[in-house]
């Protein structure tokens, strides 16, 4: 893959692509500058390859199909491979920036937040464009998955409204995604990355739990055990230099030698590209913002 | 006869008691908690444990440029890779454990990657003790990956 990616903008390319970008249709037919692509794919990977779009061990890649039950029933990732029947091929680039930034689908379905849409919406105008480029390059795969059945009587028209307005505040994109620095970090993780989404503890209402930031839980996605990153030195990885904590988002090689496995090692492999993919100076970036985030006491039993 | 004599009456039956309660009290580490009982796993859970310190510990001792130091946590590492095959016997599966069946269905290959893991250790040890720096950081990933070589095949994700 493309090496020395970085993530700033080209106002040229940007420019350059936002007319025909806008208008409905186009962008399914016509390709995208290659450079776009290429800070597209980047995108993907600090989304950790957008790993729950592919079925594990086995399951084709980006096309969907991974189970995922909770009170309200049980949902089925979406296939987002370029496949006009049972990808989102068809689709407008409008329409994939509704999914990720609202949760709508083109037929006016709405998405539960296991799709982190509140999350994306934080996602910097550039960044967006630029990942959907890349979204219409991966190998259309014909694959339907399972539809969703949701036990919750008028889930769609009262429930899912009302925990979103109470529990969800859908995040403001930057005008320009930060370069560097902190506030790189801070976007990364908070925006992209979305490590919140699996690190911070959830409450009965499966809301997650702000007041306890990447503290980790016994009960995380798929029934996996997540570990405390904040910078507790007993419980989280306060004693983990910024350089340990870089090379473990390339390497997936912990501070005490052991290997991570399991989901984590899934996004950091990526689908293709994940965390591994990531350049130096994102992953210092992001280890630099974890270690300003509270340290919470929180031991987290394996 | 004298083995007769030697339980007959409370004296003897004395006897035979305290002679049983020894062989219960020498044999009890075998036949306790049966090869799949909880304390193996246990103890093999505090083995890993302690080669996750020790790495640690190397990692902490590189930084501050002790590498002689640095040879005690690789000979505890490669003494516990050595104690690795008989810390997994058959059938100790239970539902604390992260250990997969296929060790056993590879019994050679599991026990060849403990050794790996030892020799590894063994060839830091050296390195250390002789404070070759640059020796040292180079061996370190090798240790580290002897481990992932089993970890991949042998052990379930948390």
């Amino acid at each position: 893959m493309p090496r020395g990616l970085t993530a700033t903008a080209s106002p040229f390319l940007i420019l350059a692509a936002a007319p025909w970008l806008a208008l409905p249709g186009v962008a399914a037919a016509q390709a995208a500058p290659t450079d776009l692509v290429a800070k597209g794919q980047y995108v993907f990977a600090v989304a950790g390859g957008c790993g729950c779009h592919t079925l594990r061990p086995d399951g084709p890649l980006n096309a969907g199909g991974r189970k995922y039950t909770g009170p309200f029933g049980v949902v089925y990732s979406t296939n987002i491979t370029a496949d006009r029947e049972t990808g989102i091929g068809a689709w407008t680039d409008q329409q994939i920036v509704d999914a990720m930034r609202k949760g709508v689908r083109p037929n006016g379905e709405r998405l539960l937040p296991i799709m982190p849409y509140p999350i994306f919406a934080g996602m910097a105008e550039e960044d967006m464009r630029a990942l959907v480029a890349y979204l219409r390059t991966l190998p259309p795969v014909k694959k339907t998955n399972p539809p969703r059945q949701i036990k919750i009587p008028l889930f769609e028209s009262v429930f899912l409204p009302a925990w979103l307005k109470v529990y969800t505040s859908p995040a403001e994109p930057p005008k320009a995604a930060p370069a560097s620095g902190l506030e790189r970090g801070r976007y990364l993780v908070e925006s992209v990355a979305h490590c919140g989404e699996c690190h911070t503890p959830r409450g009965i209402t499966m809301a997650v739990d702000r007041s306890r930031y990447l503290a980790g839980t016994e009960e995380g996605p798929e029934g996996a055990v997540v570990p405390n990153i904040t910078p507790d030195r007993k419980t989280g990885i306060g004693k983990w230099s910024e350089e340990d904590i870089a090379g473990f988002l390339k390497t997936g090689r912990k501070l005490n030698g052991d290997n991570v496995q399991g989901l984590m090692e899934e996004v950091i492999k990526g689908s293709p590209v994940g965390y591994k993919d990531l350049t130096d100076g994102d992953r210092l970036a992001i280890a630099a913002y974890l270690k300003t985030v509270p340290a919470i006491h929180n031991p987290i039993k394996r | 006869m004298r083995g007769t004599l030697v339980y007959q009456g409370r004296k003897g039956a004395a006897r035979l008691l305290v002679g049983m309660a020894l062989v219960v009290a020498a044999t009890s580490s075998l036949w306790g908690e049966g090869p799949s009982g909880g304390d193996v796993i246990a103890k093999r859970q505090r083995v890993m444990k302690s080669n996750g310190y020790n790495v640690e510990d190397i990692k902490d001792k590189q930084k501050a440029g002790k590498i002689e130091d640095i040879e005690v946590n690789a000979l505890n590492i490669a003494l516990n890779a050595g104690q690795i095959p008989s810390l997994f016997p058959q059938g100790s599966l239970a539902e604390k454990t992260r250990a997969k069946p296929e060790i056993w269905r590879n019994w050679q290959d599991f026990v060849a990657r403990a050794r790996e893991l030892e020799v590894q250790a063994e060839a830091l040890e050296k390195l250390a003790e002789a404070g070759n720096k640059g020796g040292v950081a180079t061996q370190l990933p090798k240790v580290e990956a002897a481990c992932q070589g089993c970890h991949d095949r042998y052990r379930t994700p948390e």
